[in-house]
């Protein structure tokens, strides 16, 4: 072993470290390094003088307080007061969940005890409607009407009776070729269209195959009312993009009331389609047609959550509906006080809530085209 | 006298009086090393007190068989000098060479040649020639492994004996 090799143990002998023995043996004999072992020593000493030299200022008196849980003061101070057996209570806390757990049984099992099933119908081109059918009342019925793929379909849903957990759906679709005016068509007005009957059990996915259009899923499950807002798939209240909602509405000529259409809209009445207006009719005032689209000859009208404002023809006009109009602040509105309905075969005394197709122009203007 | 279980068991438990009563034992000496690793008094007070109220808000994070209350407690004064330079911008303690010292530094040359070594070098060798840390509460203190405390004594002593054989004309440099 040389001097450098040794240096780093006489750094250790310092420090009352045990060193091999080759370094011990070495710096025992090396005068180099026996004079760098006093030097670190003296080095040390130096060190250790200076600091007493320190006079240690005398330290600030303190308080020492630990900001506590309030929660766990709480317990603590509870648990340490407490005046009953605490056997007994926590004999107390075991029968309260006992007793929430059997109520939260109870309650994932009372789905089944409900009156409504809200039926979901899925097409090969996304969710359709959603529809809620009551078992007390068998009459309702919910229709769909719109283009799947290349054809157009209509399709409605009634229940027609319960049996325990499940129901029995009567279902009827048509097809219709392109080209065919499908807004004619009502099942109404074509009784002998068949009629499919299926048992349906809520919680249980069913699949219907209909010829040219291809698979409807049907989900559902038991409610025990009758859904408020039944616009839209998953019953969210506020509107879709590029949908507009229209429920129960109330139409307010210079602050007074010029129309009441909760006849004809009770619930809501929902459109997403860029190429159609929502056409509401309000007798005595004449036609309106509501669109997101710039229409020709409309005014903007100003929207604030359920009510759609609007100055025309001199007079200051409003729709107060019961949910969320749109998802924008401004809707184009196109007022025709003179359109008669009757031409339509409409009777002109009775309000009604309806959309009608649109045309784009060049110029990129909207127009009206009568047509539903 | 606690040992440091006894004691580490109480101030974790939020017992203030034996809380305080190691502030009083332990903050004097803390103060003089953090005023030597930092140069400058008014930042060692401030420094120091940070360092006991992290430990008193933080003293279930003790534990005595990771080391002794000691070695914990300059652990995080080392760190919250670290901070102080963090903040201060003053990477190099040599940038606050100029603070004033007090009144026995002023008259001391190992103090002023002290403060030349880089911070790491005069934290290992005051904790070591001064405090008497053991090498496992080194390296405890510094995070680093108890082998490599050796190999870095050595080397700030080496250091530290360089600049003392380099001092000015009129510095001592033989030691009696």
């Amino acid at each position: 072993m040389n001097c450098i090799e040794a240096a780093e143990f006489a750094s250790a002998l310092c420090d009352g470290e045990i060193i091999p023995p080759a370094a011990a043996e070495h710096i025992g004999t090396c005068p180099v390094c026996q004079a760098l072992l006093r030097e670190y020593l003296g080095l040390g000493a130096e060190l250790r003088r200076t600091a007493s030299l320190e006079q240690p200022a005398p330290v600030p008196a303190r308080v020492w307080t630990r900001p506590r849980n309030p929660l766990t003061a709480f317990l603590q101070k509870g648990w340490g007061t407490m005046r009953i057996p605490r056997l007994g209570f926590a004999a107390m806390i075991a029968g309260i969940v006992v007793l929430a757990s059997t109520l939260a049984v109870v309650k994932v099992g009372a789905h089944s005890t409900g009156t409504v099933v809200l039926l979901n119908t899925v097409g090969p081109n996304g969710p359709l409607m959603d529809c809620p059918l009551s078992t007390q009342d068998t009459k309702q019925a919910c229709d769909w009407y719109g283009k799947m793929g290349s054809q157009n379909l209509a399709y409605r849903v009634r229940l027609l009776s319960r049996d325990g957990s499940r129901v029995l759906l009567a279902i009827r679709t048509r097809t219709y070729t392109k080209g065919e005016n499908l807004s004619s068509f009502t099942f109404d007005a074509d009784p002998a269209e068949a009629v499919k009957e299926v048992w349906f059990e809520p919680g249980e996915p069913l699949k219907l195959d209909v010829p040219d259009v291809g698979a409807l899923s049907l989900t559902g499950e038991w409610m025990d009312h009758m859904p408020i807002l039944m616009g839209s798939h998953g019953q969210d209240i506020s509107p879709g993009p590029g949908e507009i909602r229209i429920a129960s509405p109330l139409l307010l000529k210079d602050k007074t009331l010029a129309g009441d259409l909760v006849s004809v809209v009770s619930g809501v009445f929902s459109m997403d389609n860029q190429d159609r207006a929502m056409w509401i009719y309000v007798p005595g005032q004449g036609s309106f047609l509501l669109s997101l689209s710039p229409m020709k000859g409309a005014v903007e009208a100003h929207v604030t959550f359920s009510r759609i404002s609007f100055e025309e023809g001199g007079h200051s006009w409003e729709f107060v509906t019961g949910a969320p109009v749109c998802r924008g602040d401004y809707i184009w509105v196109l007022h025709q006080p003179d359109f008669k309905v009757n031409a339509m075969g409409h009777n002109g005394d009775e309000p009604f809530v309806k959309t009608q197709l649109l045309v784009q122009t060049a110029s990129g203007e909207w127009v009206p085209t009568g047509r539903q | 006298m606690l040992d440091d279980r006894e004691l580490g068991k109480k101030i974790s438990a939020g017992d203030a009086r034996a809380f305080d009563v190691w502030y009083r034992e332990t903050a004097p000496r803390l103060s003089v090393f953090l005023r030597h690793l930092l140069g400058n008094p008014q930042a060692a007070e401030d420094v120091m007190q940070d360092t006991f109220t992290q430990v008193w808000r933080c003293s279930q994070g003790f534990d005595p068989d990771r080391g002794t209350l000691r070695a914990w407690l300059y652990g995080i004064a080392r760190k919250q000098a670290a901070e102080y330079w963090r903040r201060y911008k003053a990477a190099d303690p040599l940038e606050i060479e100029n603070a004033a010292p007090g009144g026995a530094e002023a008259s001391s040359i190992m103090a002023d040649l002290l403060r030349r070594l880089p911070a790491d070098q005069r934290t290992l060798l005051w904790l070591r020639e001064v405090e008497g840390q053991s090498y496992a509460e080194l390296a405890a203190i510094l995070d680093i492994p108890i082998g490599t405390v050796r190999s870095r004594l050595f080397a700030a002593r080496e250091a530290l004996r360089a600049i003392w054989h380099s001092a000015p004309q009129g510095v001592p440099n033989e030691l009696h």
